[in-house]
């Protein structure tokens, strides 16, 4: 579905004669020739230029590419999901942001990956352990607190 | 009688993305309200798809562009927690159905709008369909693999559609929280770019490095690693994902090849794929995946009998899959008995189902009107003037 009304039609952009899409849809022959005549055309011409002739054209088309490419896609920059996240062990990292926003409360990467136990003291001070039974569950093993520096 | 009992959700949504997470919505037990052109949804055309995104919702069929119709929609929004579409950006305010037409009559709505793009940015005007936002973020390209000499690969299954929808469930679902925590409403937006960005979430960069290092499928389409692929067998197929502690030894051993377990991580099997699968692939030759399933799940190794579902029709007939709820089944007046994927999740306090059929359209109208305080004779004069319909015995449409 298209937001935009197209002013210009493949064909008119790759420099082929309008065909008219009712016959294409009822004779299989003349869809697989036109087919062929658009590939061909298709490979005469430099992906990014057809790309922005499509869209200044009002009609979709993106680039194949690898997944980690898509963090310099405008858009997906404009969206906020090209996201900085300071990680602990890996240091500044780019990573998938947050892709629902809420417009009066958006959400927010609190952080990078947490190293095993980073939080523990924390969480059990939270969870009323006083300090002398949470050295007890250290030193027993039982609960870990690793504070993994960079 | 579903967790969300009592929320009710307006849905102007077509296509997938728009309807499916008010479907979603539907099935934990919100009232779904399916708003809908007097015109039919053209989706209706398309048949199943549009089945498979609307049960267990209302129906209610308005023009929308006609005052009395867009003030009908209005009364109908003043007793709404929720409106979710999936219109272009600046059709809903042409309609005057957008945020802020909606909040003057009620402040403490939840709106959502899935995009195809976004709600700002270079090419927020647009819509689209899945495959551009596939392309878009790398699934088409890892799916080839390009990377291995293939061409790229579409994934046919809408995912970028039921990803936005399902982001925009959850957003929905947060929102909800803040509103009854807070009595304030708000606007939402998530698109077919965001939900396609989910399937990337285990892609990162990190700085100084030149790229995600990760498994990449190989050019045959079976598998990032021999202890996670698909093997050819006697008959058929059976995938394999043997990542869990002890799980590789356990099928060395089971395939007679116990000097594999030298490799003990993944890195040092992946590097000796060629070596390892060529020696695996005619020993899974010699059973069925049947056989081989049977015995690697004795063995404690996770597998899977690749199977054909029949385009999914054994799914919906599976005896397990009917025990465990996977399965819904409902009357539908025209299309007899259907059947779809049932409970997804299952709440000890409140369980979800059963399902509706999809509506007809305006099928609920009367009923809805009547439950907006419109009379007798308002609703009638609206349905001459085909300013609101309801299923006449001349109802035109398949489904």
């Amino acid at each position: 579905m298209n937001g935009l009304t197209p002013t210009r039609t493949p064909e008119e952009i790759l420099g082929l004669d309008p065909v008219d899409p009712r016959a294409l849809y009822a004779d299989p022959e003349l869809r697989a020739r036109h087919e062929a005549r658009l590939r061909a055309a298709y490979l005469q011409r430099r992906r990014e230029e057809l790309i922005e002739e499509f869209h200044a054209a009002g009609l979709g088309a993106e680039a194949v590419g690898p997944m980690a490419a898509v963090f310099s896609h405008r858009q997906f920059v404009a969206n906020g999901l090209a996201a900085i996240v300071d990680d602990p062990e890996l240091g500044p990292t780019t990573q998938v942001g947050v892709p629902a926003v809420l417009r009066s409360t958006p959400g927010a990467i609190r952080g990078g990956q947490p190293c095993a136990g980073a939080h523990s003291r924390e969480v059990l001070v939270e969870a009323k352990y006083s300090a002398a039974e949470i050295d007890r569950l250290l030193d027993a093993g039982i609960v870990e607190d690793v504070s993994w520096v960079r | 009688m579903g967790p969300l009992t009592g929320v009710v959700v307006l849905d102007f949504g077509q296509y997938l993305a728009g309807p499916f997470g008010p479907m979603v919505l539907a099935d934990l037990g919100a009232e779904v309200i399916k708003v809908e052109p007097v015109r039919g949804d053209s989706m209706r055309m398309a048949g199943m798809p549009f089945v498979g995104c609307q049960r267990g919702k209302l129906d209610f069929a308005v023009d929308v562009k006609a005052p009395e119709g867009l003030e009908a929609v209005m009364r109908l929004a003043e007793i709404a927690d929720v409106v979710h579409h999936n219109m272009t950006k600046g059709t809903a305010a042409r309609l005057g159905i957008d945020y802020e037409s909606l909040k003057a009559r009620n402040p403490d709505l939840v709106h959502c709008n899935t995009y195809a793009y976004g709600a700002e940015g270079p090419l927020s005007e647009f819509g689209g369909l899945d495959p551009l936002y596939q392309a878009a973020c790398g699934l088409e390209f890892e799916a080839g693999p390009v990377a291995g000499g293939n061409p790229p690969l579409y994934l046919r299954f809408g995912m970028t559609d039921t990803a936005n929808a399902m982001v925009s469930a959850v957003g929905v679902l947060a929102a909800l929280y803040h509103q009854r925590r807070t009595g304030e409403g708000q606007d939402l937006w998530t698109s077919l770019l965001n939900g396609a960005a989910v399937f990337g979430s285990d892609v990162f960069l990190v700085e100084g490095q030149p790229g995600p290092v990760r498994p990449g499928l190989d050019s045959n389409q079976l598998g990032v690693s021999p202890c996670c692929r698909l093997y050819q067998t006697q008959e058929g197929w059976v995938q394999v994902a043997a990542f869990a502690s002890g799980q590789w030894a356990q099928l060395c051993r089971l395939v007679g090849c116990p000097d594999f377990e030298r490799y003990e991580t993944i890195e040092a099997r992946v590097a000796a794929r060629v070596e390892i699968e060529s020696a695996l692939e005619p020993i899974f030759l010699t059973r069925t995946a049947v056989a081989w399933f049977h015995d690697l799940a004795e063995a404690g190794v996770d597998a899977e009998v690749s199977v054909d579902t029949n385009d999914g029709e054994a799914v919906l007939h599976d005896a397990d899959n009917e025990r465990l709820g996977l399965v819904a089944e409902y009357p539908h007046p025209i299309l007899g008995q259907l059947r779809q994927f049932g409970t997804l999740i299952d709440f000890s306090e409140s369980p979800t189902g059963p399902y509706g059929p999809p509506p007809l359209v305006g099928e609920h109208t009367r009923r809805i009107m009547e439950r907006l305080g419109y009379s007798s004779q308002e609703i009638e004069d609206l349905l001459t003037r085909g300013i609101v319909y309801e299923p006449t015995e001349d109802y035109r449409w398949t489904l």
